[in-house]
C-alpha cells in the first residue's frame, strides 16, 4: 500500500487512486498556540478494484484558545468494487475554539452522465469530465 | 415579561431544590436473600445456575462464557477501565425471593427504594407494563391486562428461559455472542435478570414498556441480559432507566442487549442511563433489522464514571433503517464514550447517527462510530452528525468515527463541530433578564431538543432538569 502522510496548516489535497491501487493518506493537523487557524481540504477519486483509506486529525491542544480548524474529505467511487475509509476526528482539548470535519463519498449519478451523453460525450468522456470537474471545483465553503 | 422571569427563577430554585445532589445517591439496608462471594469463579458460575436451577444448554453456554472471558483482553482502546478489579465485585445478589406479583408484597426496603424512584406513580401514569431490576433479580413486574391479550410477552429474562425456551434459545446469544467482547462474555457468564419481550405479528404496542434498573450493594456487578423480539409488522417501545447510590467503592453496570426487528417491524429503544458517578457503565447492545424494519436507539448518558456503549443496527434486509440518537453530558471526573454503529449488509438501506455532547468541569465526552456500508448494499445512505459543546477550559471532547464505504452506488456524509456556547447568544438573552446561569441552560436546552423531543414527556422534563442543575455554576 503506497502510504502518503502531510502535516500542516493549511492545504488542498487531490488525488486519484488508480485501477487496483491502494493508498492511505493521513493528516495530522495539530495547534498548540492561541489563535491558530488551518485548514485541509483532501478530494480524492477512487477508481476500479482500488482502494483509499483517508485518515486526518485535529488536534488543539490546551494551550490553542481561540483556534479555529476544519477538516474536509470528500470521495468519489467511480470504478465497479472501488472501497473508501474516512476517519475524520477530532481531540479538543479548551473551549473557546471552533473546530469541525466533514467527510463524504458519494458517486457520479446517472442523471449527471445522461446529460452530458444528451450533449454528445461518451459514456467514458462524461464520466471523465465530471472527475476533473469534482478535482478542481472550488470548495464551497 | 417580568412575570416570565420570575417563573423561571422559581423554577430553577425548584430545580436546585430536587436536584440539589445527585437525588438517586440514598443507599438501602441490605437485605439480600443470597449473596454470592465476592470475585469470579467457576463455583460462582455454576453456584447462579443452580439456584436459578437452569436447563442443561445454560449451564453450558455461563462456562463457556466464562473461559472466553479469562481469554480475551481488556480492549486497548476507548476509555480507561485498568482500574476495575474483577476480583472485588460481588457477581450476583439475590434481593428477594421470587418476582412479585403485586406491589404491595414486595419487601419494604425495596419497595422504599422504588417509591423514590417514583415507580409506582409511574405506573399510575398507565405505562403499558413495567419491570424493576433491584441487584441481580427482577423484583416486580406487571403487564396491562389488554396486552397480555393480544399476545404480548413482557417477562424477566429468567422466567423467560422456563415459560419460552425454544424462543429464548433461539434468539440468546447469537446476534452478541460471548466471544465478541470481553464484558459481553462476563455478562454471558454471570447474567441475571433483565427483560424479555416478544411483540406478536401486526401487534402495535401502543404505550411504552419499561424497566428499571438499581443498584444498591457497594462493590456490585449487574448483568441484566434484555431480549427483544419484534414480529412481522409489529411495534414496540421499550425505556430503561438506571441509577445507584454513591459509594465509595466502584461498581461494575455490563449489560447485553440483543434485539430482533422481522420483516416491517419497528422497535424504539430509549436508556436515559443516570448511573451515580462510580460505576463502570459498559454496556453491548445490538438489533438485527429485517426488510422494511426500522430500529431506533435513544441513547442518554448522563451518569457512570466511565461509559462504553455503542448501539448498533445491523441492517440485514433491504430498505432496512436504522437510527442513533445519542446525548451525553460529561461532568467532573467523567468519560462518556458512547456513539452507534450502523452496518448495511442489504441494498436501499438507510441510517443516520446524530450525536449531542456536553463536556464540562473537567469531564470528557468522546463520540466513537462507525458506518460500514458493505458491498452488494446498492443504494444505501447513511449520514452522521456529531455536535459537541465545550463549556470550560478544562473539559475535553473528542470525536472518533470510521466510516468504511465498499460499495459505489451508495452515499455517506458525515459532520461534526465542536463550539463553545457564542458570547452573542448569551448575551442577547441577558439583556433580556435571564442570568448567565440561566441563560446557558436556556442555550444547552436548545442544543439538545432534537433529541430530547423524542423521549417520553417525563423522561425530556427530567432530562433538561439535570441538564440545568448540571450548568449551575459551570461558566468557565
Amino acid at each position: 500500500m503506497k502510504k502518503l502522510s502531510y502535516k500542516g496548516r493549511s492545504m488542498v489535497k487531490t488525488l486519484r487512486v488508480g485501477s487496483g491501487e491502494q493508498v492511505s493518506l493521513a493528516t495530522m493537523s495539530v495547534y498548540d498556540k492561541p489563535r491558530q487557524r488551518g485548514e485541509v481540504v483532501i478530494k480524492a477519486v477512487v477508481m476500479d478494484g482500488a482502494f483509499l483509506d483517508l485518515s486526518g486529525i485535529i488536534k488543539i491542544k490546551k494551550e490553542a484558545h481561540l483556534a479555529e480548524a476544519f477538516l474536509r474529505q470528500k470521495v468519489l467511487l467511480v470504478g465497479d468494487k472501488a472501497r473508501a475509509e474516512a476517519k475524520p476526528e477530532l481531540e479538543i482539548e479548551t473551549d473557546e475554539v471552533k473546530a469541525s470535519h466533514a467527510a463524504s463519498v458519494g458517486r457520479i449519478s446517472e442523471e449527471e452522465i445522461f446529460y452530458l451523453m444528451g450533449r454528445g460525450f461518451s459514456r467514458e468522456e462524461a464520466i471523465e469530465l465530471i472527475i476533473k470537474a469534482f478535482l478542481g471545483e472550488e470548495d464551497e465553503n | 415579561m417580568s412575570k416570565f422571569v420570575s417563573k423561571k427563577v422559581e423554577e430553577a430554585s425548584e430545580v436546585k431544590k430536587t436536584l440539589g445532589e445527585y437525588k438517586y445517591g440514598f443507599a438501602m439496608p441490605e437485605n439480600n436473600v443470597y449473596k454470592a462471594e465476592k470475585g469470579l469463579n467457576e463455583k460462582v458460575v455454576e453456584k447462579i445456575s443452580e439456584i436459578k436451577d437452569e436447563s442443561e444448554w445454560m449451564r453450558e453456554f455461563r462456562k463457556k462464557s466464562l473461559e472466553i472471558f479469562y481469554k480475551k483482553e481488556m480492549p486497548k482502546w476507548g476509555a480507561d477501565l485498568s482500574e476495575i478489579n474483577f476480583d472485588e465485585i460481588y457477581y450476583y445478589v439475590k434481593p428477594s425471593n421470587g418476582q412479585e406479583k403485586s406491589w404491595d408484597d414486595v419487601p419494604k426496603e425495596i419497595k422504599e427504594t422504588y417509591d423514590r424512584l417514583g415507580i409506582p406513580e409511574a405506573e399510575k401514569e398507565h405505562l403499558g407494563g413495567i419491570k424493576a431490576q433491584y441487584e441481580s433479580e427482577v423484583v416486580y413486574g406487571s403487564l396491562m391486562e389488554r396486552f397480555k391479550k393480544q399476545g404480548i410477552v413482557f417477562m424477566g429474562m429468567d422466567e423467560a428461559l422456563k415459560e419460552y425456551p425454544e424462543m429464548v434459545k433461539e434468539h440468546f446469544g447469537k446476534l452478541i455472542p460471548p466471544s465478541d467482547n470481553k464484558f459481553a462474555a462476563l455478562n454471558s457468564a454471570v447474567w441475571s435478570g433483565g427483560s424479555f419481550i416478544y411483540v406478536p405479528k401486526g401487534v402495535k404496542v401502543d404505550l411504552p414498556l419499561q424497566a428499571y434498573f438499581r443498584i444498591n450493594s457497594p462493590k456490585m456487578g449487574q448483568f441484566e441480559r434484555t431480549l427483544i423480539i419484534v414480529d412481522e409488522g409489529a411495534y414496540v417501545h421499550y425505556v430503561e432507566g438506571c441509577t445507584a447510590p454513591i459509594y465509595s467503592v466502584d461498581s461494575l453496570h455490563s449489560a447485553v442487549v440483543e434485539i430482533y426487528v422481522k420483516k416491517g417491524g419497528r422497535c424504539r429503544y430509549t436508556t436515559i442511563q443516570n448511573w451515580s458517578n462510580n460505576v463502570y457503565n459498559l454496556v453491548t447492545k445490538r438489533a438485527r433489522v429485517e426488510e422494511e424494519g426500522i430500529m431506533e436507539w435513544i441513547d442518554g448518558n448522563l451518569g457512570s464514571k466511565i461509559t462504553m456503549k455503542y448501539p448498533a443496527v445491523v441492517l440485514a434486509g433491504r430498505k432496512a433503517h436504522g437510527e442513533v440518537l445519542s446525548i451525553a453530558v460529561a461532568g467532573k471526573g467523567q468519560h462518556q464514550d458512547a456513539g452507534g454503529k450502523c452496518i448495511h449488509m442489504a441494498p436501499e438501506t438507510t441510517s443516520r447517527i446524530i450525536s449531542k455532547s456536553i463536556s464540562m468541569r473537567g469531564g470528557r465526552s468522546s463520540y466513537r462510530g462507525l458506518i460500514n456500508i458493505l458491498p452488494g448494499a446498492k443504494n444505501s445512505r447513511s449520514k452522521v452528525v456529531c455536535d459537541a459543546l465545550i463549556l470550560d477550559k478544562e473539559s475535553r471532547s473528542d470525536t472518533y468515527p470510521v466510516n468504511k464505504i465498499g460499495e459505489k452506488e451508495s452515499i455517506l456524509e458525515h459532520e461534526a463541530t465542536v463550539s463553545k456556547i457564542g458570547e452573542e447568544q448569551l448575551f442577547y438573552l441577558m439583556s433580556r433578564g435571564f442570568s448567565e446561569e440561566e441563560a446557558e441552560a436556556m442555550i444547552v436546552n436548545g442544543f439538545m431538543e432534537e433529541i430530547v423531543k423524542e423521549l417520553p414527556m417525563e423522561y425530556s422534563v427530567e432530562l433538561n432538569r439535570l441538564i440545568a442543575l448540571q450548568m449551575e455554576g459551570s461558566v468557565g
